[in-house]
Formats: C-alpha cells, structure tokens, sequence
C-alpha cells in the first residue's frame, strides 16, 4: 500500500467523544452452553484490540454481540457513549472484514465499496469520488470494475478492507481476515492492515486464534478461554508474564512444570527435582505452574555456574534458521525446549551430545496452575 | 505386459454386448418417451377432420381454427392470466416460506416443512373436492382468482425444494456483510441475496408457472363453465376427435421447448431430482 | 403458511368431516365392504403396482444410462426426459390416442406388416391406462434413481472389478445395493402418484377401467354423494401417507426429493 495522500476524505467520523468500544458484563448462553461467561471490555480510541483464544472460547460469538448479529443475554455493548446493545447491525456504524471477505459476487470491486454509502444515501458524485480515494488508498487504483472473483487473494483483502473503511466507521471489525493468504502474503497483509489502521486512527476489535498473529498486530491482547478473558495486556505483557498456565501455553512455546513451594525460596517438581524460585515466590506449600521460554535457560561451559543446572542429552534437533530448537531430555527425568542461536562452527550441539544447561530463578515465571 | 493386454481385450469384448443391450433399451424407452409428442406435429396439419394416418394431405387449417374459435382463445387467455398470476403468488410465498424454513430456528420447523410439502404427495383429486366443497358454498366458483389458489398450494412446494436448496447452500455472511454495512435485513436480501440466487428463483418460476399452465383437475372443479386452456383440451378430446387439439398441443410443445432453453440458459436445477 | 393453512389444511380436514356426516360411520362401511368398491380399490392398488413395476426397468437402465454414458448422451437422455415430462399431460394423452386407437399407428403398422389381422384393442381398456400411467411417471422414477447413481462412487465398481467379481455380480452385490435408495425413493413416489391418478384413467380407460380416484370424482360430479366421496378420499389419503411413511422407514432418512 502507497503512503495515503494527505488530506485525505477518508478519515474516521470527525464528532468527538472516545470512539471507544464499552463491553459491560456481557453474557450469552446457547441453551445450556454459556459461550460469554461476563465479558467487560474497554477498546481505546485508535487502538488495535486484539480478542484471542482457540476455537470455541467465545470470541466469534464476542464479535457478533459487538457487529449485531447476536443480541446478548445480559450486559450492555456501547459505541462511545451511545448504547448499541439492541441496535440493529445497519444502525451501528461499524466496519466489517469477514473471514472470507463476503465481498458481493454480482457486482464489481467499486459497487461493493460504494455499496455502504448508497445504503448512507450519500450522493452519487461524492460516493464515487470516495470510492475512488479509498481504492488508491488501498492500492486498487483502476481495479474498480472488475469483479471480485478476478481478484488474486490479497486484492479481494484490500477490497475488503476498503468496503469496511470507506464511509468511516466508528470501529472497525476484523475476523479472522488473513486466514485465506498463504504466508508470505499474509505477513505483508498484516503490516499493511497495521499501518492503515494506524494512519487513519481507527478504533478496531481484531478476532484471530493465531497468536503470532495477535503479537504482531496488537496494542493490546485479550485473551479469552471458555467465555471469559482471562487475560488483557500488551503484546509483551502478555508473552512475559501470563497469569496462568492456558494463557502460558497458548502465547509462545512453553516449558512448563507443575511444582510445590517449598521452603528456602525452592520449588519441588513431581519427580522430586528441586528449582530455584524468583525473588517473589509464593509462601510454602502453595501449587504453582513454573513458566520457562524456551530461550531462556543457556548452555553451561564446564565450571560455569547458575542457579538451577542440569546435565541431560540431546533428543532432537530441528533448525529453524537463525536458531535451531533443541528438545533435551534431562537427567533427573523431565524434557525440556530449548532455543539458541545457530553457530556454524561447530558450536551447535548434535543429537545425543551431553550438554549441561542453566537458567536463574529469575529467568521462571510463576503462573496459576489451575 | 501381454497378460495385460489380453485381459483388457476380454474385457472390452465382455462389455460390448450388455452395453448394446443397455443403449438398444434406453434408445426404445426414449422412443416410448418421445412418440406421443412427434405424432401430433403431422396430425396437427393434416387436411382431413378425422384421425387418418398418413394423413391425406397438408393444410393449416386446424391452426386457424384454433385461432378463430373465441372458445379456445378465451380459454387460453384464462390460463395464461391464472399461470402468471400463480407463479407470482407462489414464487412470493414460497420464498419467504424457504427463507423461514431454512434460516429460522423455530419450535416444529421440521412439521412446517412436512405439511408445505404435502400437496405434492396428496392426490389431487382430493384436494380439489376439497376446495370445490369450500368454494361452492361461498359461490366462488368460476372466478379465474379461485384457481389461482388452488395453483398456488401446489406450486409452493415446487418453489421450497428449488429456492430452499439454494439458500442451504449460500453463505449467510454476504447478508450479514450487507447488514454491516448499512442495510436492513430486507434490503441485505434484495440487494445481494436474492440476485446471487436468481438461477434457483427463474427455475422456481418456470416449475410453477408449467404446473399451472399444465393443471387440469383443480381447474376442472374450481373453473366451473370458465374453462381453462387444460379443461377444454379435455372436453375436446371426449366428446370428439377433431385435429384442432393437435394443433393447440403443437404449440403447447412448442412453448414448453422454448421455456426450458431460456430456463437451461440461466436457471438451475429444472427437473425436481436434478 | 398461513395461506396454506387457509386453502389447504382447512378444505381437506372440512372434507373429511364430511365423511362421518351425522356422526355416522355409514359412508367408509359401503367404501370398505361393498364388492364393488373394495374391487376399485383393489384394482387400484393392483395397477399401482403394475405401474411401479413396469416404470422401474424401463427407469433403471435409462437412469444409468443418463449417469454413465460418454459426453453428449446423458444431456440428449435429458432433453428426452423432460421434454415430456413438462408438456402437458392432455397433450400426451392425446398422443397416445392417436397412437394406439383401432385405427390408429400402431394397429396400422401391425395389420400393414400381416402380424396380426384384425385390430389390437390397445385404448379403452387395461393396456391403455398402463401404458398412459406408465409414460407420464416414468420420469418420476428416473431422477431419484439419476440422483443418486451420480452420487456412486466409481471407485467401488472398480474395486469390485479389480477383486475379480464377474459383472453380473457386480451389479447384484455392489452396484445395486448402492442404488437402493433412489430406487426406494422412485418406486414410492411412482406408487403414491399412481394411486391417486386421474386423469389418464379417465381418458385412456374409457369409462371400463375405474380408479379411485375416478370414482371419487364421480360421486361428487354425476351422484353428489358428498359424504361417500369423503370416505373414499380419506381411504385414498390413508393409503398414500401410509405407503409414504412404510417407504420412508424402510429408507430411513428422507425421500430425495430434491
């Protein structure tokens, strides 16, 4: 996408207020299944939110209560100040990019753009003049006429994309739009997305279950899990210090263990191992998950030293690049995922090799085990 | 390699009779299917009143009496108006029906679809007793509005069967992409549901004006003397044989053929198995 | 729905009062123990059956015929299909009657040919009403038995090929049983239709062969004998939902339809 001109018509609604999204203990049953168990939001002005988790937490079902195609049980849904709760989903002033971009097959890329302005009764030289900047904006320029079919599958995005901007929407709702591109194509969507969103200032609610995804696009996440979103911070936020064990395992690659606080700032694994805690472990006795990013723990020269060592051998080597992950089988009978840098001379350990490796208290995280 | 061979050309051999057999047969069944059909175009100009075969010359003449016989043209009118008037209502109602069949999540939907479905296994017969009871004791009898409904019931389940599989198979989120996008839920239908199924709504129209057009026993009861273009061709061909039926089926034939081209070229799904 | 609730549910339940008229269970007792009408029922069901079975192989070999044959013959198959199948029923009965009249093509060819000598009474009769019946519902049999041989697989017949199955065994054990239920599905539909059939029986029968529903039809138009005519529908409706639910059990899922 070109940097958009200056001036630009396309912009989002110039009437004040936060042009923020209020979610307030949102609930939403099936019958006997609750799919939003109590869901309270708050989406900054110009912010990229982003709701996170796998299939059947909620999020689709989060997302039609805000579009309007879900009335929910209880809880209210504002838009600003105005409560759209019960709002019909024409009245709510909000874009949509649906996950297979539902652009209309009968009619070309310019009627599909134009089409949210003719239902806005917007007349007939100005909607083609906006239809024509947002095109450009989005780097369709001339493809207006042809149909949507005749559009590779980054092109049928952006029109999308267009449709849902173009008559400048309070919020903008992106579902799971680049789960159709092939990878290459989905990480320069991505960025483009970022920095049109970005540039516009646009207050947009962004569903996805991949987490790369989600930590490359994202002011802040909310993670959800069966209805509920049990955590909401900033991309790094969320990667360094998930609050517990779903959130760990979901966001990132994990080694986590299961141990009990014992005393002298130790814990004890099942298998009778003994860790290290950080400086803020929790009184004796209490469960905790122990949280360790695979690039954390190093490998140990002989006679260096760290708070928690172990020697172990080398099960399997995968490279990945710039780092190779190595899947190390430890002495006192637990595995573990390491990563490290590739070095080519000869540095990289091979299958089988002994290797010792360490890692501080501090490099642990504790997380909620239940 | 050669075993290969051999057996391919034993196979080939083995076939070959049963599939003579099975296009010989099929090739008779559509004679069977067709002949009915081929040999009114010859009775249908031939110049003598009766049913002689070869006939003993050529003439137009049972066209133009078809044309100058107010009766036939009264009747033909009559059935045109009902047909039309038919695949209106039913195509309206059928398609809302289809829409609240398959979209709408309600108690005893599958009982609704059942008894939308149950004209076309319920005898006729007994639905046209049925209604001329009805009809006749509110004097309704003879007006071409009557027959219309009668057309209608039947029609409807020809427009849910068409009309409802191609709303199974569509994809709600363009609507609810309208809907996102400003329309009301009508509007989100009018504007891009209903075009993306126009082939099923076009075959939808073309089953329920043909059964219409085609009906003869509502019409026969509910008509009274206001006859239908089906009830004169039946009044026709009991009390005598006289060519001008011929030629009015001709044109029937005619008609149909032209119908299902224009349908082949832009509907889908004509026959009510395909 | 509610139209059909209005033109539809409300005339036939209104008719089915009718025929326990003055509470009184005398019109099924003569539908149902008098010779005569038990012999139109019977006959009914018997040319029912006739039909079924007549429209089945011709149906069967056309339908794989449609489903298997190279390029531009199923499309022809088709248009033979339904080209008779949308033009008017009046029309085709027509053709038949100049087809099989005393003088009419058929006994033509045959007395011309010294097959026979004196003409073959082929309308007014049994035969007529057959093969009138049969050439209207053919198609009917045809497209549940198409829509499905299209669904087959294949790969099993190839399979069956490959394990050395001879071909008449293939059909029997393979083929056939992968048919079954658009076979099920034609022979109901072929049934239900032909037993409440009118017109051909009316036309083609010559007043000699009589069907329920003909019989029906004049109660109400030559005897108005209303609540006669009642009972009889409700047989007529009784059988029908009944050869349709014992159909559909035995098919287990729903008649294709469509």
């Amino acid at each position: 996408m070109n940097a958009p001109p200056p001036g630009n018509s396309i912009h989002t609604t110039p009437t004040g207020g936060e042009g923020d999204l209020t979610l307030v203990g949102i609930v939403r049953r099936f019958g006997l299944v609750t799919a939003l168990a109590g869901i309270d939001l708050a989406v900054r002005k110009g912010e990229m939110l982003t709701i996170l988790g796998p299939s059947g937490s909620g999020k689709t079902t989060l997302l039609k209560v805000v579009a309007g195609f879900e009335t929910p049980d209880e809880g209210d849904v504002l838009l600003g100040t105005r409560a759209i709760t019960f709002a019909t989903p024409a009245k709510r002033d909000i874009g949509m990019v649906f996950q297979n971009y539902a652009l209309f097959p009968h009619m070309t890329v310019a009627q599909n753009i134009a089409f949210p302005l003719e239902m806005r009764k917007v007349a007939k030289a100005e909607a083609a003049k906006r239809v024509d900047d947002v095109l450009n904006l989005v780097d369709l320029g001339g493809l207006g006429d042809r149909l949507p079919r005749q559009l590779s599958g980054g092109q049928q995005q952006r029109a999308a994309l267009a449709r849902a901007i173009v008559f400048g929407p309070r919020l903008l709702l992106l579902d799971e739009p680049f789960g159709a591109l092939d990878r290459k194509l989905r990480e320069q969507m991505q960025l483009e997305v970022r920095r049109l969103q970005q540039h516009l200032g646009l207050t947009a609610l962004f569903v996805t279950h991949d987490q790369e995804e989600a930590l490359i696009l994202s002011d802040r996440i909310a993670v959800m899990d069966r209805g509920r979103i049990v955590q909401l911070g900033t991309p790094q936020e969320i990667y360094r210090h998930p609050v517990n064990r779903f959130v760990a395992g979901f966001i990132g690659e994990s080694n986590l263990f299961q141990a009990r606080v014992a005393s002298g700032g130790y814990a004890v694994l099942d298998g009778g191992a003994r860790f290290r805690l950080p400086a803020s472990a929790p009184p004796e006795g209490t469960e905790v998950g122990l949280l360790l990013r695979p690039e954390r723990p190093r490998r140990l020269a002989n006679g260096a030293a760290a708070e928690n060592s172990f020697a172990g051998s080398v099960v399997e080597v995968v490279y990945l690049g710039e780092t190779v992950k190595y899947r190390i089988r430890l002495d006192p009978g637990f595995e573990i995922i390491v990563r490290w840098p590739f070095q080519s001379s000869g540095g990289s350990p091979g299958k089988n090799e002994r290797v010792t490796v360490g890692w501080n208290g501090d490099d642990l995280h504790l997380v909620q085990w239940s | 390699m050669e075993l290969n061979a051999a057996s391919r050309g034993r196979r080939r051999s083995r076939m070959r009779p049963w599939h003579i057999g099975l296009y010989a047969w099929c090739g008779l069944v559509f004679l069977f299917l067709m002949a009915p059909l081929i040999v009114v175009f010859p009775i249908s100009f031939s110049s003598s009143a009766y049913l002689q075969f070869p006939p003993p010359g050529w003439s137009l003449r049972w066209y133009a009496a078809y044309i100058d016989d107010f009766a036939w043209i009264d009747a033909t009118i009559r059935s045109l108006k009902v047909a039309m008037a038919t695949t209106a209502l039913s195509t309206i109602l059928g398609t809302m029906l289809a829409f609240s069949i398959v979209r709408g999540r309600f108690f005893g939907k599958s009982t609704f679809n059942q008894i939308s479905m149950l004209p076309l296994i319920v005898p006729v017969i007994i639905y046209s007793i049925a209604v001329y009871g009805l009809f006749a004791q509110l004097r309704l009898i003879g007006n071409w509005q009557v027959i219309v409904l009668g057309h209608t019931v039947h029609a409807i389940p020809f427009v849910l069967i068409v009309v409802g599989a191609a709303l199974r198979t569509y994809d709600v989120n363009y609507e609810l992409a309208a809907m996102s996008l400003g329309a009301s839920r009508l509007r989100a239908i009018w504007r891009v549901t209903l075009p993306q199924i126009r082939p099923a709504l076009v075959s939808a129209m073309f089953l329920a004006f043909i059964s219409s057009f085609d009906e003869l026993v509502v019409a026969m009861f509910l008509g009274g003397s206001n006859m239908t273009l089906p009830k004169k061709m039946f009044d026709n061909i009991i009390n005598a044989i006289d060519p001008t039926i011929a030629a009015v089926s001709v044109l029937q034939i005619i008609l149909v053929t032209g119908i299902l081209i224009v349908v082949s070229k832009i509907g889908a799904g004509a026959s009510p198995a395909a | 729905m509610a139209f059909l609730l209005a033109f539809y549910l409300v005339p036939v339940g209104l008719l089915l009062l009718q025929s326990v008229e003055g509470g009184s269970l005398a019109a099924y007792d003569k539908a149902l123990t008098d010779g005569l009408y038990v012999g139109v029922l019977l006959d009914t069901m018997l040319i029912a059956a006739y039909v079924s079975i007549v429209c089945l192989l011709l149906g069967y070999p056309v339908a794989y015929f449609l489903a298997a044959a190279p390029a531009p013959w199923p499309t022809v198959g088709i248009i033979f299909v339904l080209l008779p199948f949308w033009t008017s029923i009046l029309v085709r009965t027509y053709g038949w009657m100049i087809l099989l009249g005393r003088n009419g093509i058929i006994n033509r060819l045959l007395l011309e040919s010294g097959l026979i000598s004196a003409p073959f009474p082929l309308l007014n009769n049994m035969t007529g009403v057959l093969i009138g019946m049969v050439h209207v519902l053919l198609p009917y049999m045809v497209f549940p038995i198409y829509a499905v041989m299209r669904r087959v697989d294949t790969g099993l017949v190839s399979a069956a090929e490959g394990l050395g199955a001879p071909g008449w065994q293939i059909f029997r054990r393979v083929y056939f049983p992968l048919t079954l239920p658009g076979v099920l599905a034609g022979v109901t539909l072929v049934y239900i239709l032909s037993i409440g059939f009118f017109i051909t029986p009316a036309l083609l029968g010559g007043g000699k062969v009589i069907m329920i529903a003909v019989l029906i039809e004049m109660q109400v138009r030559q005897f108005l004998n209303w609540s006669f005519a009642a009972a009889l529908s409700a047989v007529l409706l009784a059988a029908t939902l009944l050869v349709y639910l014992v159909l559909r059990r035995l098919f287990r899922s729903d008649l294709q339809w469509s």
